[in-house]
């Protein structure tokens, strides 16, 4: 009889041995996938932010580039254009001008400006050399027209004008030849023969002439072109640099320009305003139900309601800050309504923290003093509140920063502005994750980038603040 | 039916301790005192009179109320969620647990030495100094807080570095004679010591049992101690309390010689305890 019990305990402790271990391993495991994959994200956002910098080097060097796309032959092909023309710069000094094509960077040709800053970022010299075709007609064809064949009747291009400094007049060409054919792309438009050249350079390898068959007084005849001019630009990449320009310019329509400054400026603010708001609150909501409130009814339903509080999707809170805040008070979609809607977000867990933070006092501490004639407020102010401090602090950092990270309750209120200025008080504004959110929508190439770049200024911001957390618990960490 | 035992037991107390009245004149006098924490009852209907300039030690097993009874001296207990009192402590004649009494009020006259020793984490100056400052004491604090110090037998070892040391740099000995002086600084009339040596190392207890010896020139004394050998050597007198009831109380030498009750003498050598 007693062995049989025994048997069946010792089979229940081997189920609870697998148990412990099975449960023990998938929460290891998940842990561990969890981490490696957050490791993984992490490296794959570096890798995408380091053409980031290789795109502000290269704006820097006057290289304000677009993808812009040609279609042919219902095929949509991307080129490189030049969108800005920066007078002074090593692009401009080597002849480079707005609306020129960029064919090749580093010997590779190119066909998306992606591509370019991917090239450049992993440049092993300070010049890159750039091939680029000039978009000024006159050096090339001169003026091409449309006319009808006197003896067919059929359209062709002809050259109506041709300056003799141009590219066209040296290789051969003159005003009234017929262009056939671009490297074999057959030419029926005028901006056709533009195209032919965009989309031929495409094809080839390396530089070389392109061949370009014209008919002349009814005989056809064959011209090498040399269209492409290169060239070695120096792109001084500096990342410190980059990454300064990066955190101090404002949002722009090109990504080599748009920078963090309105976003940076708008998290501080908000954080900080709803630190001043939430402390003081949060400090005396602690302090009243550790330290004065007695264990009733109402202190547990408060209780409970606070701890309901904290597990509210911050989406609810935003809509609560845009339709008390913003509509009824008529506040609008300004920083303080942000600031007061994230307060309402943060207050429970703050509360929460700081209350941790009072229960580490031992009541050892109270009744010393309490033992030598303190009132409640004297025991509070001189003891329990200054030693709780760095917890509380803790506590309060911690929730900031998630009011740091956090985008959707802001979107709700409609922190979702262009912004090319400092946000004030009561000014609309906007924070990092939602320009980080803006930016990915973005279809332009760059803004990928310039998100993945803002994503880690903010992952290095939310690791400082609880950094700084960790610092102030174990610095101030006591034993009692 | 648990009506009856309780008037029993209380009529039994009231028996009990109604023969000893310490000779002088007592400073705290308690009468018929019970206490319950929520529905649990520690203290049934205890009197007794603690004499001034005198050292009363409160012995008993643990769990018998020892600690609740002297925490009841200076409304320790108030501070207790749940806890409900009845009976009077006359202090000087006049009953602490009146309404129109600050308990504040109370506690800086009586004051209070608690089993393990708990300094503030602050300078040696600031814990004493603390009691002196929400006191509202004027004139030269630095004199008030030696004097404190000097009385709790420590100045000479901590004068070096009142501002530089934390009280929790101190040895335990030492932490604890701290916060003798800082229940000193305030000059109180009583000081209520809650098994002040428990923590203790027996050099350290001798040095606070030396100056417990001292202090009784000037204040009333009044010890908890769970070391019998303890109370028969520092104190004058000595109660002995059983499950929340005050068995017997009358002169140390008497308690530990030739006590009355049977529960007293089983307790004294040892037979459970």
């Amino acid at each position: 009889m007693t062995t049989q019990t025994l048997q069946r305990d010792r089979r229940l402790l081997a189920w609870r041995k697998t148990k412990s271990t099975l449960f023990g391993s998938l929460t290891f495991s998940t842990i561990l996938i969890s981490f490696a994959l957050l490791v993984a994200l992490f490296v794959y956002i570096l890798v995408s932010a380091r053409p980031m910098m290789a795109m502000r080097a290269t704006a820097q060097a006057g290289l304000v580039l677009s993808t812009m796309v040609v279609q042919w032959d219902a095929r949509n092909i991307p080129y490189v254009i030049v969108t800005d023309f920066i007078p002074d710069s090593a692009a401009a000094r080597a002849g480079i001008e707005e609306f020129d094509v960029i064919t090749r960077v580093g010997l590779k040709p190119v066909s998306r400006s992606a591509e370019v800053w991917e090239v450049v970022a992993r440049w092993p010299h300070d010049a890159v050399p750039v091939s680029w075709i000039s978009r000024d007609r006159t050096r090339i064809f001169g003026e091409l027209m449309p006319q009808a064949d006197p003896s067919t009747g059929a359209m062709r291009i002809v050259i109506d004008y041709l300056p003799e400094e141009s590219l066209g007049w040296q290789a051969g060409l003159r005003p009234g030849d017929q262009i056939v054919r671009v490297e074999n792309i057959p030419v029926t438009g005028t901006r056709q023969a533009w195209e032919a050249l965009i989309v031929a350079a495409h094809q080839k390898p390396r530089p070389e002439p392109f061949i370009v068959e014209i008919e002349r007084a009814g005989e056809l005849r064959t011209v090498a072109l040399e269209v492409e001019q290169t060239a070695q630009i120096p792109i001084t990449r500096s990342w410190w640099h980059a990454i300064w320009d990066f955190l101090t310019s404002y949002d722009s329509n090109s990504p080599e320009k748009a920078g963090l400054a309105s976003a940076i400026a708008g998290s501080f603010y908000l954080v900080g305003l709803t630190a001043l708001f939430a402390l003081p609150l949060a400090v005396g909501a602690a302090l009243y139900l550790e330290e004065y409130a007695s264990k009733n009814w109402l202190t547990d339903l408060i209780q409970l309601l606070i701890a309901n509080l904290a597990g509210v999707p911050s989406v609810i809170y935003g809509i609560i800050g845009l339709e008390i805040l913003a509509r009824s008070l008529k506040m609008d979609r300004v920083l303080i309504a942000g600031a007061l809607t994230m307060t309402l977000l943060v207050l429970p867990m703050m509360i929460i923290a700081a209350r941790e933070a009072l229960r580490t006092i031992p009541d050892s501490i109270r009744h010393a003093a309490y033992a030598v004639g303190a009132t409640r407020w004297q025991v509070v102010r001189a003891h329990v509140l200054p030693y709780a401090l760095p917890g509380i602090l803790t506590g309060l950092i911690i929730a900031l920063s998630r009011a740091m990270g956090e985008a959707a309750l802001l979107i709700l209120l409609g922190a979702f502005q262009y912004l090319t200025f400092i946000p004030g008080l009561w000014s609309y504004f906007t924070v990092i994750p939602i320009q980080i959110f803006t930016w990915i929508g973005e279809a332009k190439d760059g803004f990928a980038n310039i998100a993945a770049a803002a994503i880690i200024v903010l992952l290095v911001i939310l690791l400082a603040m609880n950094g700084l957390a960790i610092f102030l618990r174990i610095k101030f960490q006591r034993r009692w | 039916m648990e009506r009856t035992t309780v008037i029993q037991r209380r009529a039994e107390a009231r028996f009990s301790h109604d023969d000893f009245t310490p000779p002088g004149e007592p400073i705290l006098q308690t009468r018929a005192l019970s206490l319950w924490y929520g529905k649990q009852q520690a203290l049934d209907s205890i009197t007794l009179d603690i004499p001034k300039h005198q050292i009363t030690a409160i012995i008993g097993p643990s769990g018998c109320g020892k600690s609740t009874l002297i925490r009841c001296f200076n409304r320790m207990n108030d501070l207790v969620p749940g806890v409900r009192i009845t009976g009077e402590i006359l202090y000087h004649g006049q009953n602490i647990y009146d309404p129109n009494v600050d308990p504040v009020e109370v506690r800086r006259r009586i004051g209070m030495v608690f089993q393990k020793p708990n300094p503030f984490p602050k300078s040696i100056y600031e814990n004493v100094a603390f009691g002196l400052r929400i006191n509202g004491f004027t004139g030269n604090l630095d004199d008030l807080v030696e004097r404190a110090l000097r009385r709790a037998a420590l100045w000479d070892e901590v004068k070096d570095y009142l501002h530089k040391k934390s009280g929790y740099d101190l040895s335990g000995g030492q932490q604890q004679r701290l916060c003798i002086a800082r229940s000193l600084a305030i000059e109180p009339e009583v000081l209520l010591m809650d098994e002040p040596c428990s923590a203790l190392d027996p050099i350290a207890t001798a040095k606070i049992e030396d100056l417990m010896l001292e202090l009784k020139k000037d204040y009333t004394v009044v010890i908890v101690t769970h070391n019998m050998q303890q109370a028969a050597r520092v104190s004058d007198f000595t109660a002995f309390l059983y499950l929340g009831r005050l068995i017997e109380y009358g002169p140390t030498k008497k308690i530990f010689e030739n006590p009355d009750k049977k529960e007293t003498e089983d307790y004294i050598t040892g037979k459970f305890g």
